[in-house]
């Protein structure tokens, strides 16, 4: 009779209780899983996001980061196309890389002088092509095909802008924008303010003469100092209103072609870029890249100033909300730790009550207290065991079953509702982290039990009523 | 020569604050081979006593020396392993473990004694068919009579070949005719196997069985006699 059989048969004894533990436990353990599933797959989510609109990694100025926001055209990289072809033609990097696309930043002024109203507006100038690119990015495997940005396939003057920079340039009816409140006041007379003639002609004078008419949308003039400081005006074709689900951005954000944006900021200048963007084709590549890279720009661009950022520098709040999540985890852990372990410790205590004269019996005849020990200890261990059995293989069914039941929800900056999913199957350190953790607050709380129960006197536990 | 020596051994109880004495000054010699009865009244001490024989209990003062081994110079691992090798015991309420069916009952003691399975095999069932229980083998306590559980009991307390076999009070929770055929069985396998009983019991039958009684009052031996062999049993116990 070996110590295992003898304590997996004590607990038969008390069926229901052994149950009502074993439940505890494996709710707990399902309910951990599942929630480290689902915040994991949020972090996984938002992680694939920021790969999908700024890369892993971006090279920029050195002081970019910290100071280009309030002159992107100060911080332009030179000769970024040598760069872009140097990091494309490594051969440690280009079997990393799916992506490497340059960006410009720019500040400006939008105007909707027909209405007689103007906003300031960030401007992020793309290669559409390659954006769209980017946004295939997909090493997770999320639901869903990555939707293209609406610029693809727009003229040269093509733009998108946030659904606030059209509720407040008033371009909600040309761009069909729904939930678009109309300012209710008596200036609304375009009449009195067409755009005014210098502006107009600035607007002309930098268009592409090649290029073709706006296919559909409203027209808008940003005005943005070139990198001299001089006023420069770009007539934009607005293709379409974006919901970006932030307001701040919704309210501030411009896309245009990135050959127009460098016309409007340099002019007949050569072109620059504010950065280099570089997409891995795993997150894990990150720091053996960004080394690379390093090593790149400081033996081939060392000419200039720059310097390598990943996505959670460029996007703090990443950092922000897989630590929220992260904090959260380990309060429901903690909590469902608690419970297991005062469950365990409970049904222990009971067990030692009950069989206090088999304790007595079992000394008598020889065993040691170590042996009396073990038995408790192998008893908690065994539940555990079994509740960490059913509880992942519940927590899998469960993942299974939420994963293909169609749920949506709507997490907090998105503009569309994303598949409620939750990724258990192949979190491998999670499952096993979380059935491990189980086994030792499972043996920990029979421990402190199980020491009693060995510590008995023999003649009294003989006694024991 | 005497196997079983006791000298001068006192054990004394604490009761919130006072001292209650439950055994005093006890010398006592038993012989091998023997069916000892230690009786007396309740609460006289009989059974403080046999735990204390038992090595399941430390005296306050004084000395067990059983096959030779002084008792008090063991720690409580060493008193463990004594008591798995030397001593079987016996209960007044059987004391099987349910989980477990008669024949694993009987087999536990072996494993404690790492005793290699085909040999504890071949004992356990040599002792069930001993205590008239082959068939009951895969029976677990509940599925016994009391009779049937106490044999179970006594061959559990014989499995290791322990040469002291201690068994308090063992047919107070049994009827008359089988508390009878317990004794009897007792004292058959006493004479087969060759080990010694010890009882602490106030039952006439175990003292009408008995080779040697010893008497037991208030923590004092008043008497210690080698009885005429169930002859007057009602002398026995007076």
């Amino acid at each position: 009779m070996k110590i295992l059989t003898l304590a997996a048969r004590n607990l038969t004894r008390n069926r229901r209780r052994s149950l009502a533990t074993l439940l505890a436990m494996t709710i707990g353990l399902m309910a951990v899983l599942l929630f480290g599933g689902y915040s994991g797959n949020i972090n996984l989510g938002l992680q694939t996001g920021f790969v999908r609109s700024s890369g892993h990694l971006q090279i920029q100025h050195r002081d970019y980061f910290l100071f280009g926001s309030g002159n992107p055209a100060a911080y332009g990289i030179v000769d970024y196309q040598r760069l872009i072809r140097t990091i494309e033609a490594d051969p440690v990097l280009r079997p990393m890389l799916t992506v490497v696309t340059p960006t410009l930043s720019l500040g400006g002024i939008a105007g909707n002088f027909n209405a007689g109203v103007s906003r300031t507006v960030l401007g992020s100038g793309v290669v559409v092509d390659e954006q769209n690119q980017l946004r295939q990015w997909n090493d997770y495997r999320f639901p869903g095909a990555a939707r293209l940005l609406p610029l693809t396939g727009s003229a040269p003057n093509g733009a998108t802008i946030g659904t606030g920079v059209a509720r407040v340039l008033q371009l909600c009816g040309e761009l069909n924008v729904k939930h678009c409140p109309q300012p209710a006041h008596e200036a609304m007379d375009a009449s009195k303010t067409a755009t005014p003639t210098d502006l107009a002609a600035l607007g002309e004078a930098s268009q592409n003469p090649a290029a073709p008419a706006a296919q559909a949308g409203a027209r808008i003039e940003l005005l943005a100092a070139n990198a001299h400081g001089a006023p420069n005006v770009a007539a934009l074709d607005v293709v379409k209103a974006e919901q970006l689900g932030v307001k701040e951005l919704d309210d501030i954000a411009i896309t245009l072609h990135l050959r127009l944006a460098q016309q409007l900021i340099y002019g007949q200048d050569t072109p620059k870029v504010t950065a280099v963007v570089v997409q891995l084709k795993h997150t894990a590549q990150m720091p053996a890249a960004r080394e690379r890279l390093e090593t790149l720009l400081r033996s081939q661009f060392k000419a200039q100033p720059l310097a390598v950022q990943d996505f959670a520098t460029l996007n703090p709040s990443y950092g922000q909300i897989t630590g929220m999540f992260a904090a959260i985890f380990g309060f429901i852990a903690i909590l469902i730790g608690a419970i297991v372990l005062f469950t365990v410790g409970n049904t222990m205590n009971m067990a030692i009550v009950e069989r206090t004269v088999e304790i007595g019996t079992l000394r008598a005849m020889g065993l040691r207290a170590r042996g009396i020990r073990q038995l408790f200890l192998c008893e908690g261990v065994l539940l555990g065991a079994a509740s960490a059995v059913t509880g992942l293989s519940l927590a899998l069914l469960l993942a299974y079953v939420i994963n293909h039941s169609g749920l949506t929800w709507m997490p907090p900056g998105n503009s569309e509702p994303v598949a409620l999913t939750v990724r258990v199957w192949g979190e491998w350190g999670m499952l096993l982290g979380s059935a491990l953790g189980l086994l030792l607050v499972a043996a920990f709380s029979a421990w402190w039990p199980a020491r009693r129960a060995s510590a008995l006197n023999i003649v009294d536990a003989l006694r024991h009523a | 020569m005497s196997i079983l020596q006791i000298r001068q051994l006192n054990k004394r109880y604490r009761l919130d604050d006072i001292s209650v004495p439950a055994l005093t000054d006890i010398q006592l010699d038993i012989q091998p081979n023997r069916f000892t009865v230690l009786s007396g009244p309740s609460g006289s001490g009989k059974t403080t006593l046999l735990n204390l024989i038992g090595a399941l209990d430390r005296p306050t003062s004084g000395e067990i020396i059983l096959n030779g081994q002084p008792l008090s110079r063991l720690n409580d691992d060493q008193l463990a392993d004594f008591r798995a090798r030397q001593i079987g015991f016996i209960f007044q309420n059987f004391n099987l473990l349910p989980v477990l069916s008669a024949y694993e009952n009987v087999e536990y003691p072996l494993i404690l004694a790492k005793v290699p399975p085909q040999v504890r095999r071949n004992r356990v069932m040599e002792l069930l068919a001993a205590v008239g229980l082959a068939d009951k083998a895969q029976h677990r306590p509940g599925q016994l009579s009391g009779g049937q559980r106490q044999r179970v009991a006594i061959a559990r307390a014989l499995a290791t070949n322990a040469q002291w076999i201690l068994a308090d009070e063992p047919t107070a929770n049994l009827d008359q005719a089988t508390g009878a055929a317990i004794i009897a069985l007792m004292r058959q396998m006493q004479h087969d196997l060759q080990v010694s009983f010890i009882f602490s019991s106030h039952d006439p039958q175990v003292l009408a069985a008995a080779d040697e009684a010893v008497f037991i009052r208030d923590g004092r031996i008043v008497e210690s006699r080698t009885l005429a062999s169930q002859t007057h049993p009602e002398r026995a116990y007076a």
